[in-house]
């Protein structure tokens, strides 16, 4: 089986999946019947509703036209500051920090405003990678959601002034046991804040801990370092990469640091593919990173602890009693165990594992392998996760005593969702007598807590980070705090008796201790200074540690035998929940399974060999309702059916489910934090081995997921033609006969190899792309290519070996271009805005399959199908090769959308974005009387170069034309040639791994230029002769034949 | 047989009418000045007295009138064309002008140098226009007929012929008749008036010209709305632009520091004002009663010429207490002393003060001037100036008109699309001499080889779509 899949219908060429394709448009409202959530989309209206509609739109457009042109008002600066120019974007150095997130950004400003982060190209950590959640940041900035104000209450007593909270606090904290919980704090003024407080004060004690934890690598390394930090990983000095589930591409400990380095071995220019690394991933579900590995080994979640055993025994020596229920990867072991001793010092072997045994024992096998300080680092260790798991259950036994006088939560810390124990704390926190949560967000635990000091938004306030032993980074404010909030570092001075300014405290820390460690400037002024503009400082590492001890496997888990497992994963998006109420990221697809709004349990599927599939308990459809139990919790989670997820394993997401916070993330799929447990030394396990799912009890609705919206290349079975095999959508096109396209079934969307067979591939690449070109000379179309070649000709590469499908470009491309959200409902009506949707198709095994991600936007094709069949010439050709949009002139026929090849064309089925001046358009994703968009302080990370669409008209990718037009005035105001490099786009700068590189096509000497004469470049579709303008590099995987993936 | 012949000769007359017209008309003076500001005012001062780029036009029909009137309206048409038979009139203007040669208006017809002919006579002899409406108000009724245009002569032509067509529609159905009768075939009685005006087809014509004429008047108006060419409208501060940048010759862009950098031009802060209004404090026109206003915006208390120390925190009464003492001080200095007239002034001043600074939305005195804007593009159109100014070298009255005579701005251009591309049609880009567009050889080469004079903005893609839209 050679061919990509999207879905088990896909595969199975379903004739229902056949049918829904061929209509472009999946359902056709007339009505803004998403007024309420429950009701179905109405049947076709009649003509009283439609003389009603047509009476309605007359009358309106009557009034509308009658009004009087308002008097606008323009108000100028009283004294204008030097750095803002109005229509002129300025730039801050700064850092996007949550929890144990870290992202290095630059802060575009627009007046004042911060309206986009772009990443940081000189930060070393970076280079200007971001991450889907740096880029959503900014809409958490202007959430409607967040607390304004000051408030609380200490006995009889209610209180809303800073002044009033100060001093009931003061006399509180006297009063005993002070206990401060926080998720990681990575800022340094913080920590020494916290130390003046515990000096202050007799009985204090901060209590750090992260709800998806690393607690027991902490541990581990403490045991054997002597430090209890993550260590600094360098994948792009490994060859081979060995990981027990850590999703290190996507949400592990530093996902934007380490997709930068992996992707550095995994771009190889022309037919150079002999330094590519190799990732083996060892996991139960098709995780994130799982997707991106090169091989995939089945292994089940309570199998781990055997496996890394087993590894380190055929590395180090000793052996590992007990069988894995995989007999495959028994033998993969031992051949990574090989290949692991012949790359000593440029491999890693890593996991996410939360069992301090199995920390230790990978320690050690990467010890025996001298990896350390190779491609592992103890002297400059990661500090981005800091929690031990065990300590929140003490401050738990604490507060249920009553040991604890004063609580102060801190941040994102939210222990009454986030941790197992949820419910106990939401009644110990009861018998606490002051608590007090210091945050920006309301939560399930701010709640409950008696006072609430708002903090500001990262956008908004001044802070510093230190995320690695070395690198020291400033967070900056790029806005006037919007409401009456104080950052928490003040609030803990000012609790310490040690009232001053954020700013002034983090300027004497840095001098007193970060000054110091470096020797590139001699006064600290011009250190802080360059900080400033660069955003981060890199100061002297630290001395390696020694190694104590010897690790035993003893402690390690035991294969359970269980019938049914089940793994817990991060969420891309929402993450630890912490993200949740960011609409942005709740309708990014999740990478893997395509679903948007929604927590889903990942099932197993087998092909049974004939035609056709075995579904885990008969589930034979995305979306039905079952009910998950695991010990005594039960919820209830709509199902996916997982390629390479394991039989007998199911896995499902944490960060869903939260009820504490705004509108956009409650509700929203079920919390399993619950369901988590502890093992033997407090540390939570993300599994659990006593699951079990009923059969089918119900469907939802409204599920939501992408997988078969906007497909290409979709293949089905034809009954008019007795079964034969066609593409689906090229039917769509071709109803009335079967003509060439017709026939086209294997069509070239994606290409695809091993690197073993690179130059086979790029030969039978060579030879196909000249058959199609010969086809393609044979055309009608005038040719144009001297038009075409005067001045620019925009166009992008995508390398598919490098995208990781992160959806950092998606949300970018959001943030960018004004592209509105439009709910749950409206996704699951296939009525989706985003410009670039990140396409997943698996192949290879069916049973545990390799993944390419491909975005897909408009490729601004040369002869584009669109421009053709517009009948008021709406979307036409610029002489820069843009397929332009004029949203103005659209009148919304879609015939555009329907002759697209790449079904990148977007509809405004409703007015999403409030655009126009009429109710009924608009719509309401979260059930609120002023709609998402209405409200203005959303409205304020608008871009104001971009027009925002109302209702009616097509919308799509421009190549932020908007950044190309200020690019070239650029250029020409400064009387220089536009060089490479001056324009990139919103897709371009947030991604991790380079990925996509946007050029001008004209300049030979352009990276563009280069990379699409690529030996593995192709254009998609490039038979079709529409002359797209974005090139795609072939997807090179590095599988070892001697590793056996394939279940037993 | 009959009818068809009476419509050809219908449309016979109507055509020697239409062509005839030139011959008797006067021009249109109206029409004259939309298209003197259209094609002539970059050039010629509107004025007609004095110089701009091209020479002042007042009285050229007099210049001309030793050679027959067809050469002056060929000369404005195409000058060039002119230059080159050797015209003697021509040459010496030529020559008079520093041999700068006038751009060829092919589209202009003879009807149009006839209106934009009478324009130029109009305000040079100051019967058209603001001078001439104190004269025209006195004639009225009877000036009417003189300065009456085209329309009233087609109405009276269509009426005409519409009272001829009907007489000849009674006269045939008489013949008819009598005809019919002296065959014997006589069964109906001629057709009278009425059913002749209610018959099928003059109602069918009357609804088609309604319809027609329906449909032309909406789109006309839907395409106007919200346009405001000539908008004027009061400021919160009388702001003179013909004392600023006409008699004290400031730059535009000292104030509008905006437009060589950024798509705004940017309204000047109110710091901007106070860099020379520190030092004048009194107004030329208006003494003390606008120029406080900026005071009291920008807390600047002229009274010891500082700053006001934490402004914003300040009450209005103590605000009223600076700002009025400030007006009485200068009453007093020009008067000697301060009689009911001068706390008439103070109160007067003070309230204007108070309403141009505060507003629905904005309760206190202190902060930014709410001025209303002029030039307002829509949403969706995205125009930037620096593009305009700084790379394009468009000179600023290309757009906004002679801003230097204005007192009160209004706008000059109708800010229309299709004003926008003309404009892109016409206008050559600074292509040689900026490095950026090296990147477009062809042209390079045809300017080079002599084939290509000039690249305009439509050469290089400035009539697509997105390059304003977006």
């Amino acid at each position: 089986m050679n061919q990509a899949w999207i879905s088990p219908e896909d595969l199975n060429r379903d004739p229902e999946l056949v049918n829904d394709a061929q209509r472009e448009f999946y359902e056709l409202p007339i009505l803004n019947d998403v007024a309420t959530a429950d009701q179905k989309p109405q049947a076709a209206p009649g003509r009283r509703d439609f003389l009603k509609y047509l009476g309605f739109s007359l009358g309106a457009a009557t009034v509308a036209a009658a009004c009087e042109t308002p008097v606008r008002k323009a108000l100028p600066y009283v004294v204008k500051p030097d750095s803002i120019v109005p229509g002129v974007a300025t730039y801050y150095a700064s850092s996007i920090v949550r929890g144990g997130d870290f992202c290095p950004v630059i802060v575009k400003t627009r007046e004042g405003r911060p309206i986009k982060v772009e990443g940081n190209t000189m930060s070393p950590l970076s280079e200007g990678g971001t991450s889907a959640r740096a880029q959503a940041s900014v809409l958490d900035l202007y959430d409607v959601a967040r607390l304004r104000e000051p408030s609380g209450t200490m006995g009889d007593q209610t209180m809303s002034t800073w002044d009033d909270l100060d001093a009931a606090i003061a006399k509180q904290l006297a009063g005993g046991a002070i206990r401060i919980l926080t998720h990681t704090e990575m800022s340094p003024s913080v920590h020494k804040a916290l130390a003046m407080l515990s000096a202050k004060y007799s009985d204090v004690e901060v209590i750090t801990y992260d709800p998806i934890s690393s607690s027991a690598t902490l541990q581990a390394n403490s045991e054997a370092f002597g430090t209890a930090a993550m260590p600094g990983y360098h994948f792009d000095k490994a060859d081979l990469v060995v990981n027990f589930g850590a999703d290190f591409l996507g949400t592990w400990l530093s996902p934007v640091e380490f997709a930068n380095q992996w992707a550095k071995r995994r771009k190889i220019a022309g037919k150079e593919g002999k330094d590519m690394s190799r990732l083996i991933q060892l996991e139960s579900n098709m995780s994130y990173t799982g997707s991106n590995a090169d091989q995939r080994v089945l292994i089940k979640p309570s199998e781990q602890g055997l496996a890394i055993a087993k590894l380190h025994a055929a590395v180090v020596g000793g052996n590992a009693s007990g069988t894995l229920s995989n007999a495959k990867a028994e033998e993969a072991i031992q051949v990574l165990a090989d290949d692991l001793k012949s790359s000593q010092g440029k491999s890693i072997v890593l996991s996410d594992s939360n069992n301090r045994a199995e920390q230790a024992l990978i320690i050690a096998i990467n010890r025996a392998l001298g990896n350390y300080e190779a491609t592992i680092s103890m002297a400059a260790p990661s500090l981005q996760r800091q929690g031990i798991d065990a300590d929140v259950v003490s401050l738990l036994q604490d507060m249920q005593a009553g040991r604890v006088n004063t609580l102060i939560i801190c941040g994102d810390a939210n222990p009454v969702y986030d941790t197992p124990e949820g419910a106990a704390f939401a009644e110990a926190i009861a018998n606490v007598s002051c608590s007090i949560a210091c945050t920006s967000m309301p939560s399930e635990t701010q709640e409950l807590c008696k006072i609430t000091l708002p903090t500001p938004h990262a956008l908004e306030t001044w802070s510093d980070v230190n995320p690695k032993a070395g690198h020291y980074a400033i967070v900056q404010p790029t806005i006037h705090p919007l409401f009456n909030t104080r950052p928490l570092l003040e609030t803990i001075l000012g609790m310490a008796g040690a009232p001053e300014s954020s700013y002034d405290f983090i300027m004497s820390t840095w001098e007193a201790d970060v000054f110091p460690q470096q020797n590139k400037y001699a006064s600290f002024q011009a250190f802080w200074d360059s900080t400033l503009h660069d955003g981060f400082a890199l100061v002297g590492g630290q001395a390696l540690p020694e190694a104590v001890s010897v690790p035993t496997s003893a402690g390690v888990t035991r294969p359970a035998g269980t019938e049914l497992e089940i793994a817990y994963y991060e969420a891309m998006g929402v993450g630890n929940g912490s993200y949740a109420n960011n609409p942005w990221l709740q309708e990014m697809p999740d990478p893997v399974t395509r679903v948007v709004w929604d927590n889903v349990l990942h099932i197993p599927l087998a092909w049974n060999g004939r035609n056709d599939f075995e579904y885990f308990q008969g589930l034979d459809e995305d979306g039905d309702l079952v009910n998950l139990t695991i010990g005594e919790s039960a919820t209830k989670l709509p199902i996916v059916r997982q390629f390479g997820q394991m039989q007998g394993t199911v896995a499902a997401a944490l960060g869903y489910g939260r009820t504490g916070t705004g509108k956009a993330g409650n509700n929203v799929g079920a919390s399993l934090y619950p369901a988590l447990s502890r093992d033997a030394d407090g540390n939570v396990m993300y599994f659990a081995t006593d699951a079990s799912v009923s059969r089918k009890v119900g469907h939802d609705d409204d599920f939501a997921s992408v997988q078969h919206h906007h497909t290409m290349g979709v293949t089905g079975k034809d009954e008019t033609q007795g079964g034969e095999t066609i593409n689906v959508d090229e039917k769509a096109v071709m109803t009335l006969g079967n003509g060439y396209q017709g026939g086209l079934t294997k069509r070239s969307i994606l290409r695809q190899t091993n690197v073993d067979h690179l130059e086979e591939a790029i030969d039978h690449l060579k030879h196909e792309r000249e058959h199609h070109q010969h086809l393609n000379e044979q055309t009608l179309y005038p040719d144009r290519t001297d038009f075409y070649g005067l001045g620019h000709h925009w166009g992008m590469s995508v390398d598919l070996s490098a995208c990781i499908g992160c959806g950092a470009c998606q949300v970018a491309c959001m943030a960018e271009n004004n592209v509105p959200i439009v709910g749950k409902r409206e996704v699951m009506r296939h009525h989706e805005m985003t410009w670039m949707r990140i396409d997943r198709y698996y192949y290879g095994d069916v049973e545990s399959p390799n993944v390419v991600y491909q975005p897909m936007m408009c490729q601004h094709c040369d002869n584009a199908p669109c421009e053709n069949v517009c009948p008021v010439a709406a979307t036409n050709h610029s002489a820069e090769g843009l397929n332009q949009m004029a949203y103005n002139r659209c009148v919304g026929t879609r015939y555009c959308a329907n002759n697209c090849p790449y079904k990148v064309r977007r509809f405004n089925w409703l007015d999403y974005n409030t655009a126009d001046l009429f109710p009924a358009n608009e719509n309401d994703p979260f059930d609120e009387a002023t709609p998402y968009y209405a409200d203005n302080l959303t409205r304020m990370v608008l871009n104001p170069d971009v027009t925002v669409r109302s209702r009616g008209v097509i919308e799509k990718c421009s190549m932020c034309v908007q950044r190309i037009q200020e690019g070239k005035l650029r250029a020409k105001a400064e009387r220089r040639a536009l060089a490479d490099g001056d324009i990139k786009t919103a897709c371009q700068t947030a991604c991790p791994t380079g990925a996509i590189v946007f050029g001008d096509t004209n300049d030979p000497k352009s990276e563009v230029s280069k990379l699409n004469k690529d030996d593995k470049s192709y254009y998609v579709l490039e038979e079709t002769n529409v002359r797209s303008s974005v090139g795609y590099l072939m997807k090179v995987t590095n599988r070892s034949e001697a590793i056996n993936t394939t279940e037993a | 047989m009959m009818y068809k012949r009476l419509i050809i000769r219908c449309l016979n007359l109507v055509l020697v009418l239409g062509l005839s017209m030139p011959l008797w008309a006067q021009g249109n003076p109206d029409a004259g000045k939309v298209l003197f500001r259209n094609n002539c005012a970059s050039c010629h001062n509107k004025n007609m007295v004095a110089a701009l780029t091209g020479p002042a036009l007042g009285g050229v029909q007099e210049r001309w009138a030793d050679y027959p009137i067809e050469d002056l309206y060929s000369w404005i048409k195409n000058s060039q064309a002119l230059i080159a038979t050797g015209h003697p009139r021509a040459v010496q203007v030529y020559n008079d002008n520093n041999k700068s040669l006038m751009q060829a208006f092919p589209a202009l017809t003879d009807d149009d140098v006839t209106d934009v002919l009478a324009y130029i006579d109009g305000v040079y002899t100051g019967t058209y226009g603001a001078a001439a409406a104190a004269g025209a108000a006195a004639v009225a009724g009877g000036a009417e007929g003189s300065s009456s245009n085209n329309g009233t002569y087609y109405a009276i032509i269509i009426a005409f012929l519409g009272l001829l067509a009907l007489i000849l529609t009674r006269v045939m159905s008489r013949l008819k008749f009598l005809a019919d009768k002296e065959a014997g075939l006589a069964t109906q009685a001629p057709r009278s008036v009425w059913s002749i005006l209610t018959s099928k087809g003059i109602i069918s014509l009357l609804l088609f010209a309604l319809i027609v004429f329906g449909g032309y008047t909406t789109v006309n108006n839907a395409i106007g709305l919200n346009r405001q060419q000539a908008y004027a409208p009061e400021q919160p501060i009388a702001f003179s632009h013909e004392t600023h940048a006409g008699l004290h010759q400031i730059e535009c862009q000292y104030c509008h520091d905006g437009a060589r950098r950024s798509k705004h031009s940017v309204i000047p802060a109110t710091n901007t004002c106070m860099n020379c209004h520190k030092a004048i404090k009194v107004g030329s026109k208006h003494g003390t009663a606008e120029l406080t206003k900026i005071f009291a915006a920008a807390g600047f208390n002229p009274n010891d010429d500082t700053y006001i120390e934490d402004y914003g925190a300040m009450s209005e009464e103590e605000i009223e207490k600076i700002y009025k003492t400030w007006i009485q001080n200068n009453y007093i200095q020009e008067n000697g002393k301060l009689d009911r007239k001068g706390d008439r002034i103070t109160k007067d001043q003070w309230d204007g003060i108070k309403e141009s600074l505060t507003s629905a939305t904005k309760p206190q005195i202190q902060g930014p001037i709410e001025w209303v804007r002029i030039h307002n593009l829509p949403d969706h159109a995205y125009f930037n100036h620096a593009q305009h100014v700084t790379v394009g070298k468009v000179e600023c009255q290309t757009c906004h008109g002679p801003v230097e005579e204005m007192e009160v701005v209004k706008q000059y251009s109708p800010l229309s699309m299709g004003w926008c591309i003309n404009c892109h049609r016409q206008t050559e880009v600074q292509f040689t001499d900026n490095p950026y567009y090296s990147s477009y050889e062809k042209y390079h080469e045809e300017l080079k080889d002599g084939t290509r004079e000039g690249v305009t903005v439509e050469e290089i893609g400035g009539l697509e779509c997105q390059k304003c839209h977006y």
